[in-house]
Protein backbone atom coordinates (compact mmCIF):
# COMPACT_ATOMS: atom_id res chain seq x y z
CA UNK A 1 0.00 0.00 0.00
CA UNK A 2 1.13 3.16 -0.85
CA UNK A 3 0.28 6.34 0.69
CA UNK A 4 1.14 10.02 -0.51
CA UNK A 5 3.56 12.60 0.91
CA UNK A 6 1.14 14.16 3.64
CA UNK A 7 -0.65 11.14 4.30
CA UNK A 8 3.19 9.63 5.08
CA UNK A 9 3.30 12.91 7.54
CA UNK A 10 0.61 12.41 9.24
CA UNK A 11 1.10 8.61 10.04
CA UNK A 12 4.79 9.60 11.20
CA UNK A 13 3.51 12.06 13.26
CA UNK A 14 1.14 9.61 14.82
CA UNK A 15 3.50 6.95 15.22
CA UNK A 16 6.01 9.51 17.07
CA UNK A 17 3.23 10.85 19.15
CA UNK A 18 2.35 6.51 19.82
CA UNK A 19 5.97 6.16 20.79
CA UNK A 20 6.19 9.48 22.68
CA UNK A 21 2.96 8.28 24.94
CA UNK A 22 4.67 4.45 25.20
CA UNK A 23 8.01 6.06 26.82
CA UNK A 24 6.06 8.35 29.01
CA UNK A 25 4.18 5.57 30.70
CA UNK A 26 5.54 3.80 33.67
CA UNK A 27 6.98 0.28 33.35
CA UNK A 28 4.73 -1.60 36.07
CA UNK A 29 6.60 -4.77 37.60
CA UNK A 30 4.38 -6.63 40.51
CA UNK A 31 4.69 -3.39 43.35
CA UNK A 32 6.63 -1.11 42.04
CA UNK A 33 6.18 1.69 38.88
CA UNK A 34 9.05 2.88 37.26
CA UNK A 35 9.75 5.73 35.55
CA UNK A 36 12.11 8.62 33.93
CA UNK A 37 10.75 12.13 33.80
CA UNK A 38 12.97 14.94 32.56
CA UNK A 39 12.38 18.31 34.40
CA UNK A 40 12.47 20.14 31.17
CA UNK A 41 10.42 19.40 27.97
CA UNK A 42 13.95 19.69 26.00
CA UNK A 43 17.05 20.13 26.01
CA UNK A 44 20.05 21.57 25.03
CA UNK A 45 23.16 20.45 23.43
CA UNK A 46 26.30 21.30 26.11
CA UNK A 47 23.57 22.31 29.15
CA UNK A 48 23.10 19.13 32.15
CA UNK A 49 19.02 18.92 32.64
CA UNK A 50 17.57 16.74 35.56
CA UNK A 51 15.68 13.83 35.41
CA UNK A 52 13.98 11.13 37.97
CA UNK A 53 13.70 8.29 38.20
CA UNK A 54 10.26 7.83 39.94
CA UNK A 55 9.25 4.78 41.50
CA UNK A 56 6.35 4.53 42.94
CA UNK A 57 5.89 1.82 45.70
CA UNK A 58 2.32 -0.01 46.22
CA UNK A 59 1.78 0.32 50.23
CA UNK A 60 3.35 -1.77 52.36
CA UNK A 61 6.52 -2.57 50.56
CA UNK A 62 9.64 0.08 50.84
CA UNK A 63 12.88 0.17 49.10
CA UNK A 64 16.03 1.10 50.58
CA UNK A 65 18.57 4.18 51.05
CA UNK A 66 21.94 4.05 49.58
CA UNK A 67 22.63 2.77 53.21
CA UNK A 68 20.26 0.06 53.64
CA UNK A 69 20.84 -0.05 57.60
CA UNK A 70 20.79 -3.64 58.99
CA UNK A 71 19.60 -5.36 55.68
CA UNK A 72 18.73 -4.83 52.46
CA UNK A 73 19.95 -3.31 48.91
CA UNK A 74 19.15 0.47 47.53
CA UNK A 75 18.12 0.64 43.77
CA UNK A 76 20.76 0.28 41.32
CA UNK A 77 20.33 2.04 37.78
CA UNK A 78 22.50 1.34 34.24
CA UNK A 79 22.43 4.11 31.95
CA UNK A 80 22.32 3.46 28.59
CA UNK A 81 22.90 6.67 26.88
CA UNK A 82 23.34 8.21 23.56
CA UNK A 83 27.15 8.69 22.79
CA UNK A 84 28.44 11.98 24.21
CA UNK A 85 26.02 12.28 26.72
CA UNK A 86 26.67 11.69 30.73
CA UNK A 87 24.59 10.50 33.50
CA UNK A 88 25.72 11.72 37.45
CA UNK A 89 25.04 9.19 40.38
CA UNK A 90 21.17 9.21 41.75
CA UNK A 91 20.39 11.47 44.39
CA UNK A 92 18.53 10.16 47.34
CA UNK A 93 15.68 11.86 49.35
CA UNK A 94 16.23 11.05 52.98
CA UNK A 95 15.13 8.05 54.12
CA UNK A 96 12.75 7.36 57.15
CA UNK A 97 14.07 4.75 59.87
CA UNK A 98 12.28 1.45 59.88
CA UNK A 99 12.38 -0.72 63.06
CA UNK A 100 11.73 -4.07 62.97
CA UNK A 101 13.40 -5.75 66.25
CA UNK A 102 16.06 -6.62 66.36
CA UNK A 103 16.70 -4.78 63.21
CA UNK A 104 16.82 -1.40 61.70
CA UNK A 105 16.60 -0.59 58.04
CA UNK A 106 16.62 2.82 56.33
CA UNK A 107 13.63 2.86 53.81
CA UNK A 108 12.18 4.95 51.22
CA UNK A 109 8.48 4.66 50.67
CA UNK A 110 5.66 5.34 48.41
CA UNK A 111 6.49 8.09 45.83
CA UNK A 112 9.94 7.95 45.59
CA UNK A 113 12.30 10.11 43.28
CA UNK A 114 15.94 9.23 42.70
CA UNK A 115 16.86 12.77 40.90
CA UNK A 116 19.91 12.98 38.48
CA UNK A 117 21.91 15.09 36.15
CA UNK A 118 22.04 14.53 32.77
CA UNK A 119 25.19 15.97 30.70
CA UNK A 120 24.51 16.21 26.94
CA UNK A 121 27.60 16.86 24.56
CA UNK A 122 27.86 20.33 23.24
CA UNK A 123 27.30 18.94 20.09
CA UNK A 124 24.30 16.94 18.77
CA UNK A 125 23.17 16.87 15.32
CA UNK A 126 19.45 14.89 16.00
CA UNK A 127 16.32 16.27 16.79
CA UNK A 128 15.61 14.07 19.81
CA UNK A 129 17.79 11.85 21.98
CA UNK A 130 16.55 9.04 23.84
CA UNK A 131 17.72 7.99 27.92
CA UNK A 132 16.92 4.43 28.58
CA UNK A 133 18.32 2.45 31.64
CA UNK A 134 18.18 -0.68 33.56
CA UNK A 135 16.37 -0.12 36.67
CA UNK A 136 17.11 -2.46 39.75
CA UNK A 137 15.40 -2.58 43.05
CA UNK A 138 15.03 -4.73 45.77
CA UNK A 139 11.40 -4.16 48.02
CA UNK A 140 10.88 -5.60 50.85
CA UNK A 141 7.58 -6.00 54.09
CA UNK A 142 7.28 -9.01 56.08
CA UNK A 143 9.66 -10.46 52.74
CA UNK A 144 11.53 -9.72 49.92
CA UNK A 145 10.69 -9.25 46.21
CA UNK A 146 13.79 -7.61 43.61
CA UNK A 147 12.45 -6.56 40.99
CA UNK A 148 13.56 -4.66 37.44
CA UNK A 149 12.29 -2.18 34.78
CA UNK A 150 13.45 -1.24 31.48
CA UNK A 151 12.41 2.41 31.02
CA UNK A 152 13.19 5.43 28.70
CA UNK A 153 12.75 8.65 27.53
CA UNK A 154 12.80 10.63 24.75
CA UNK A 155 13.27 14.56 24.78
CA UNK A 156 13.48 16.81 22.16
CA UNK A 157 16.74 19.05 21.60
CA UNK A 158 15.35 22.70 21.92
CA UNK A 159 16.84 26.21 22.60
CA UNK A 160 19.27 27.30 25.57
CA UNK A 161 18.44 27.31 28.43
CA UNK A 162 15.92 24.12 28.37
CA UNK A 163 12.62 25.43 30.26
CA UNK A 164 11.34 23.33 33.12
CA UNK A 165 7.56 22.00 32.13
CA UNK A 166 5.53 23.83 34.30
CA UNK A 167 3.44 20.91 34.47
CA UNK A 168 6.58 19.05 36.66
CA UNK A 169 7.94 21.88 38.45
CA UNK A 170 6.23 20.99 41.96
CA UNK A 171 7.14 17.45 41.67
CA UNK A 172 10.74 18.35 40.61
CA UNK A 173 10.79 21.10 44.07
CA UNK A 174 9.45 18.39 46.47
CA UNK A 175 11.98 15.97 45.03
CA UNK A 176 14.48 18.35 45.73
CA UNK A 177 12.90 19.27 49.17
CA UNK A 178 13.85 15.77 50.40
CA UNK A 179 17.68 15.68 49.44
CA UNK A 180 20.02 16.64 52.04
CA UNK A 181 20.82 20.20 52.14
CA UNK A 182 24.21 22.06 52.50
CA UNK A 183 24.43 23.07 56.61
CA UNK A 184 23.74 26.58 55.80
CA UNK A 185 25.83 27.66 58.86
CA UNK A 186 25.79 24.95 60.81
CA UNK A 187 27.98 23.53 62.35
CA UNK A 188 28.80 19.89 63.26
CA UNK A 189 31.89 18.21 65.31
CA UNK A 190 32.00 14.77 66.35
CA UNK A 191 34.05 13.29 68.80
CA UNK A 192 34.18 10.07 70.90
CA UNK A 193 33.23 9.75 74.56
CA UNK A 194 33.56 6.84 76.32
CA UNK A 195 31.72 4.14 74.15
CA UNK A 196 29.88 6.52 72.17
CA UNK A 197 30.28 8.97 69.09
CA UNK A 198 28.88 12.34 69.85
CA UNK A 199 28.52 14.55 67.32
CA UNK A 200 27.94 18.73 68.37
CA UNK A 201 25.19 20.53 66.20
CA UNK A 202 25.59 24.24 66.56
CA UNK A 203 23.16 26.53 64.91
CA UNK A 204 23.93 29.64 62.90
CA UNK A 205 23.76 33.07 65.22
CA UNK A 206 20.63 34.05 63.61
CA UNK A 207 18.46 30.48 64.18
CA UNK A 208 15.78 31.22 66.57
CA UNK A 209 13.98 27.61 66.20
CA UNK A 210 14.29 25.14 68.05
CA UNK A 211 14.90 21.06 66.30
CA UNK A 212 13.50 19.06 68.92
CA UNK A 213 14.50 15.80 67.77
CA UNK A 214 16.24 14.64 64.92
CA UNK A 215 17.97 11.38 63.63
CA UNK A 216 21.02 10.71 62.02
CA UNK A 217 21.73 8.49 58.47
CA UNK A 218 25.19 7.08 58.33
CA UNK A 219 26.22 7.21 54.59
CA UNK A 220 28.70 4.50 55.77
CA UNK A 221 27.19 0.95 56.85
CA UNK A 222 29.65 0.20 59.65
CA UNK A 223 29.58 3.30 60.88
CA UNK A 224 27.19 2.95 63.98
CA UNK A 225 24.69 0.15 65.42
CA UNK A 226 21.78 0.99 63.68
CA UNK A 227 19.38 -0.28 65.79
CA UNK A 228 20.56 1.64 69.09
CA UNK A 229 19.07 4.29 70.34
CA UNK A 230 20.06 7.92 69.37
CA UNK A 231 19.65 10.28 71.90
CA UNK A 232 19.37 14.14 70.64
CA UNK A 233 19.27 17.08 73.31
CA UNK A 234 20.27 20.57 73.71
CA UNK A 235 23.85 20.85 74.69
CA UNK A 236 25.36 24.66 75.15
CA UNK A 237 25.00 26.53 72.23
CA UNK A 238 23.71 23.77 70.46
CA UNK A 239 22.31 20.26 70.33
CA UNK A 240 23.99 16.65 71.22
CA UNK A 241 23.46 13.51 69.46
CA UNK A 242 24.75 10.65 70.91
CA UNK A 243 25.61 7.24 68.46
CA UNK A 244 26.41 3.82 69.33
CA UNK A 245 29.50 2.69 67.19
CA UNK A 246 28.99 -0.09 65.13
CA UNK A 247 32.50 -1.57 66.85
CA UNK A 248 33.02 -0.20 70.18
CA UNK A 249 36.33 -1.31 70.22
CA UNK A 250 37.97 0.25 66.70
CA UNK A 251 39.19 3.76 66.37
CA UNK A 252 36.94 6.21 65.13
CA UNK A 253 36.57 6.99 61.76
CA UNK A 254 37.94 10.31 59.96
CA UNK A 255 34.34 11.48 59.99
CA UNK A 256 30.46 11.15 60.93
CA UNK A 257 29.31 12.18 57.19
CA UNK A 258 25.46 11.25 56.49
CA UNK A 259 22.80 13.03 56.74
CA UNK A 260 20.99 14.78 60.01
CA UNK A 261 16.78 14.55 59.40
CA UNK A 262 14.89 17.16 62.17
CA UNK A 263 11.72 17.00 63.63
CA UNK A 264 11.46 20.48 62.31
CA UNK A 265 13.41 22.91 59.40
CA UNK A 266 17.13 23.83 60.38
CA UNK A 267 16.51 27.03 59.07
CA UNK A 268 13.93 29.77 59.38
CA UNK A 269 11.73 30.28 55.78
CA UNK A 270 13.00 26.88 54.33
CA UNK A 271 11.01 23.07 54.48
CA UNK A 272 14.49 21.75 53.84
CA UNK A 273 14.32 18.75 57.40
CA UNK A 274 17.29 17.25 56.17
CA UNK A 275 21.21 18.36 56.23
CA UNK A 276 23.84 17.15 54.90
CA UNK A 277 26.71 16.21 57.75
CA UNK A 278 30.44 15.90 57.56
CA UNK A 279 31.63 16.07 60.99
CA UNK A 280 35.84 15.72 61.35
CA UNK A 281 36.36 13.50 64.43
CA UNK A 282 38.41 16.14 66.92
CA UNK A 283 41.16 14.87 68.38
CA UNK A 284 40.96 16.45 71.93
CA UNK A 285 39.74 13.61 74.31
CA UNK A 286 36.98 14.70 76.30
CA UNK A 287 35.60 13.52 79.99
CA UNK A 288 33.52 9.79 79.70
CA UNK A 289 30.04 10.45 79.74
CA UNK A 290 29.65 9.35 83.58
CA UNK A 291 31.13 12.34 84.17
CA UNK A 292 28.26 14.46 82.58
CA UNK A 293 25.38 14.61 84.96
CA UNK A 294 22.94 15.74 82.10
CA UNK A 295 22.50 12.58 80.27
CA UNK A 296 19.78 11.20 79.87
CA UNK A 297 19.10 7.35 79.15
CA UNK A 298 17.11 7.14 75.86
CA UNK B 1 15.79 -18.45 77.02
CA UNK B 2 13.09 -17.11 74.37
CA UNK B 3 13.92 -14.70 71.56
CA UNK B 4 11.40 -12.21 72.71
CA UNK B 5 13.00 -12.12 75.84
CA UNK B 6 16.12 -10.98 74.99
CA UNK B 7 15.43 -7.79 73.20
CA UNK B 8 13.93 -6.16 76.00
CA UNK B 9 17.13 -7.21 78.22
CA UNK B 10 19.18 -5.85 75.21
CA UNK B 11 17.51 -2.56 75.06
CA UNK B 12 17.93 -2.34 78.98
CA UNK B 13 21.86 -3.11 78.54
CA UNK B 14 21.70 0.37 76.18
CA UNK B 15 19.57 2.28 78.37
CA UNK B 16 21.89 1.66 81.03
CA UNK B 17 24.75 2.59 78.66
CA UNK B 18 26.28 -0.81 79.17
CA UNK B 19 27.25 -0.92 75.61
CA UNK B 20 26.94 -4.75 73.88
CA UNK B 21 26.22 -5.87 70.32
CA UNK B 22 23.12 -8.13 70.88
CA UNK B 23 25.58 -11.04 69.44
CA UNK B 24 27.53 -12.45 72.15
CA UNK B 25 29.76 -13.66 69.09
CA UNK B 26 32.75 -12.16 68.28
CA UNK B 27 35.13 -12.61 66.09
CA UNK B 28 38.06 -13.96 67.82
CA UNK B 29 36.22 -15.58 71.13
CA UNK B 30 35.41 -18.71 71.30
CA UNK B 31 31.70 -19.33 69.59
CA UNK B 32 28.89 -19.55 72.04
CA UNK B 33 27.48 -22.98 72.34
CA UNK B 34 24.32 -24.81 70.79
CA UNK B 35 22.37 -27.51 70.84
CA UNK B 36 19.70 -27.50 67.59
CA UNK B 37 17.72 -29.93 66.05
CA UNK B 38 18.25 -30.89 62.03
CA UNK B 39 15.13 -31.55 60.20
CA UNK B 40 15.81 -34.97 60.07
CA UNK B 41 15.39 -34.91 63.80
CA UNK B 42 18.94 -35.28 65.39
CA UNK B 43 20.30 -33.09 67.54
CA UNK B 44 24.03 -31.44 66.91
CA UNK B 45 25.81 -29.49 69.50
CA UNK B 46 28.07 -27.09 68.78
CA UNK B 47 30.86 -29.20 70.94
CA UNK B 48 30.18 -32.39 68.85
CA UNK B 49 32.17 -31.15 66.12
CA UNK B 50 35.81 -29.87 67.83
CA UNK B 51 38.50 -30.76 66.23
CA UNK B 52 36.83 -29.82 62.61
CA UNK B 53 36.20 -26.34 61.17
CA UNK B 54 32.34 -25.10 61.12
CA UNK B 55 30.82 -23.06 58.83
CA UNK B 56 27.32 -21.53 60.27
CA UNK B 57 24.76 -20.50 57.36
CA UNK B 58 21.79 -18.33 58.21
CA UNK B 59 19.33 -19.67 55.04
CA UNK B 60 15.87 -18.70 54.36
CA UNK B 61 15.01 -20.14 50.60
CA UNK B 62 12.86 -17.69 49.85
CA UNK B 63 14.79 -14.78 50.58
CA UNK B 64 16.35 -13.39 46.57
CA UNK B 65 19.50 -13.52 48.09
CA UNK B 66 19.76 -16.93 49.32
CA UNK B 67 17.95 -17.73 45.39
CA UNK B 68 21.05 -15.79 43.74
CA UNK B 69 23.10 -18.60 46.02
CA UNK B 70 21.42 -21.49 45.86
CA UNK B 71 19.86 -20.86 42.10
CA UNK B 72 23.18 -20.38 40.71
CA UNK B 73 24.51 -23.30 42.74
CA UNK B 74 27.49 -21.15 44.15
CA UNK B 75 26.16 -22.23 47.75
CA UNK B 76 25.77 -26.30 46.94
CA UNK B 77 29.29 -26.23 45.42
CA UNK B 78 30.98 -24.44 48.68
CA UNK B 79 28.97 -26.69 50.73
CA UNK B 80 30.42 -29.93 48.94
CA UNK B 81 33.94 -28.44 48.55
CA UNK B 82 34.54 -27.70 52.17
CA UNK B 83 32.86 -30.38 53.49
CA UNK B 84 34.88 -32.79 51.27
CA UNK B 85 37.94 -31.66 53.03
CA UNK B 86 36.50 -31.88 56.32
CA UNK B 87 34.49 -29.05 57.37
CA UNK B 88 31.39 -29.22 58.92
CA UNK B 89 28.82 -27.02 57.10
CA UNK B 90 25.18 -26.37 59.11
CA UNK B 91 22.78 -24.23 57.47
CA UNK B 92 20.51 -22.59 60.31
CA UNK B 93 17.08 -21.55 59.70
CA UNK B 94 15.67 -18.77 62.88
CA UNK B 95 12.17 -18.24 60.59
CA UNK B 96 9.72 -17.44 63.59
CA UNK B 97 6.47 -19.96 63.12
CA UNK B 98 4.54 -17.38 60.85
CA UNK B 99 7.09 -16.03 59.22
CA UNK B 100 8.55 -16.69 55.39
CA UNK B 101 10.97 -19.39 55.59
CA UNK B 102 9.96 -21.30 58.31
CA UNK B 103 8.94 -25.02 57.66
CA UNK B 104 8.10 -28.38 58.80
CA UNK B 105 11.03 -30.42 59.13
CA UNK B 106 9.65 -32.96 56.18
CA UNK B 107 9.22 -29.35 53.80
CA UNK B 108 12.89 -28.53 54.66
CA UNK B 109 13.65 -31.55 53.83
CA UNK B 110 11.91 -32.00 50.14
CA UNK B 111 13.47 -28.30 49.83
CA UNK B 112 17.16 -29.41 50.69
CA UNK B 113 16.32 -31.97 48.20
CA UNK B 114 15.22 -29.66 45.69
CA UNK B 115 18.21 -27.37 46.30
CA UNK B 116 20.64 -30.17 46.05
CA UNK B 117 21.97 -28.53 49.49
CA UNK B 118 25.17 -30.24 50.46
CA UNK B 119 25.63 -29.06 53.74
CA UNK B 120 25.85 -31.31 56.87
CA UNK B 121 22.63 -30.98 58.38
CA UNK B 122 19.91 -27.87 58.56
CA UNK B 123 18.94 -26.65 62.26
CA UNK B 124 16.16 -25.36 62.86
CA UNK B 125 15.77 -22.33 65.65
CA UNK B 126 12.34 -21.42 65.52
CA UNK B 127 12.75 -19.56 68.77
CA UNK B 128 15.58 -17.19 67.24
CA UNK B 129 17.83 -18.43 70.10
CA UNK B 130 21.26 -18.98 68.07
CA UNK B 131 19.95 -16.23 65.81
CA UNK B 132 20.08 -13.81 68.14
CA UNK B 133 23.17 -15.09 69.89
CA UNK B 134 25.34 -15.11 66.68
CA UNK B 135 23.95 -11.85 65.99
CA UNK B 136 22.74 -13.45 62.54
CA UNK B 137 21.23 -10.11 60.69
CA UNK B 138 20.92 -11.92 57.03
CA UNK B 139 19.98 -14.79 55.02
CA UNK B 140 22.61 -15.33 53.84
CA UNK B 141 24.93 -14.79 56.97
CA UNK B 142 28.12 -17.09 57.40
CA UNK B 143 30.06 -17.80 60.59
CA UNK B 144 33.17 -19.51 60.28
CA UNK B 145 34.17 -21.13 63.12
CA UNK B 146 37.62 -23.22 63.18
CA UNK B 147 38.43 -26.11 64.53
CA UNK B 148 39.32 -25.05 68.15
CA UNK B 149 36.12 -23.53 68.27
CA UNK B 150 37.02 -20.14 67.73
CA UNK B 151 34.80 -17.74 65.82
CA UNK B 152 37.03 -16.62 63.19
CA UNK B 153 34.65 -15.16 60.38
CA UNK B 154 31.49 -12.93 60.64
CA UNK B 155 29.95 -11.54 57.81
CA UNK B 156 28.56 -11.62 53.84
CA UNK B 157 29.66 -14.79 51.46
CA UNK B 158 30.76 -12.31 49.41
CA UNK B 159 31.42 -8.68 48.70
CA UNK B 160 28.39 -7.87 46.50
CA UNK B 161 25.45 -7.40 48.08
CA UNK B 162 23.21 -7.94 44.91
CA UNK B 163 20.27 -10.35 44.28
CA UNK B 164 22.14 -11.54 40.59
CA UNK B 165 23.54 -14.45 40.02
CA UNK B 166 25.70 -12.54 37.03
CA UNK B 167 27.59 -11.47 39.80
CA UNK B 168 28.87 -14.26 41.99
CA UNK B 169 32.25 -15.06 39.62
CA UNK B 170 33.33 -11.49 39.92
CA UNK B 171 32.77 -10.78 43.48
CA UNK B 172 35.53 -11.78 46.53
CA UNK B 173 34.46 -14.71 48.37
CA UNK B 174 35.21 -13.79 51.68
CA UNK B 175 33.88 -17.26 53.29
CA UNK B 176 35.83 -19.73 50.70
CA UNK B 177 38.84 -17.59 51.43
CA UNK B 178 37.86 -18.12 55.38
CA UNK B 179 38.06 -21.65 55.20
CA UNK B 180 41.09 -21.87 52.87
CA UNK B 181 43.02 -20.13 55.44
CA UNK B 182 41.60 -21.99 58.26
CA UNK B 183 42.58 -25.70 56.27
CA UNK B 184 45.93 -24.10 55.95
CA UNK B 185 46.20 -23.25 59.68
CA UNK B 186 46.88 -19.18 58.49
CA UNK B 187 45.46 -16.59 59.70
CA UNK B 188 41.59 -15.64 58.18
CA UNK B 189 42.33 -12.36 55.35
CA UNK B 190 39.41 -10.69 56.08
CA UNK B 191 37.44 -11.51 59.22
CA UNK B 192 34.64 -9.43 59.85
CA UNK B 193 32.05 -7.99 56.87
CA UNK B 194 28.81 -6.27 56.89
CA UNK B 195 26.20 -9.46 55.72
CA UNK B 196 23.95 -8.44 53.54
CA UNK B 197 20.84 -10.42 52.04
CA UNK B 198 16.95 -10.03 53.88
CA UNK B 199 16.62 -10.06 57.40
CA UNK B 200 16.43 -12.92 59.70
CA UNK B 201 12.76 -13.38 60.09
CA UNK B 202 12.70 -13.70 63.95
Amino acid sequence: MRYGAPMRALLTSWIFALATLAVAAPVRNGPVAAKLIAETRSFAPGQPFTVALRLTLDPPWHAYWTNPGDSGLAPSIEWKLPAGFTAGELQFPYPRAIATPPFMTYGLEGDVWLLATIAPPAEWNEARATLAATVDWLICDEYCVPGSAEVELTLPVGAAPAEPDPVRAAAFAAARARLPADPGGWAFRARRESDRFVLAAVPPADFAGDVPAAEFFPFAEDLIQHNAPQAWRRAGAGYRLELVPADPSAPPPAALSGVLVGASPWHAGSSRRALRVDAPFSDSEVPPRSANPERKTP
Amino acid sequence: MKAKFLLPILIAALALGAVQAWAQAAVGAPAPSFTLTDTKGAAHALADFAGKPVVLEWTNPECPFVKKHYGAKNMQALQAKYVAQGAVWLSVCSSAPGKQGHYPADEWNRILAEQGSAATALLLDPDGQVGLAYGAKTTPHLFVIDAAGTLVYDGAIDDNPSTDSADIPGARAYVAEALDAVLAGAPVPVAQTKPYGCSVKY
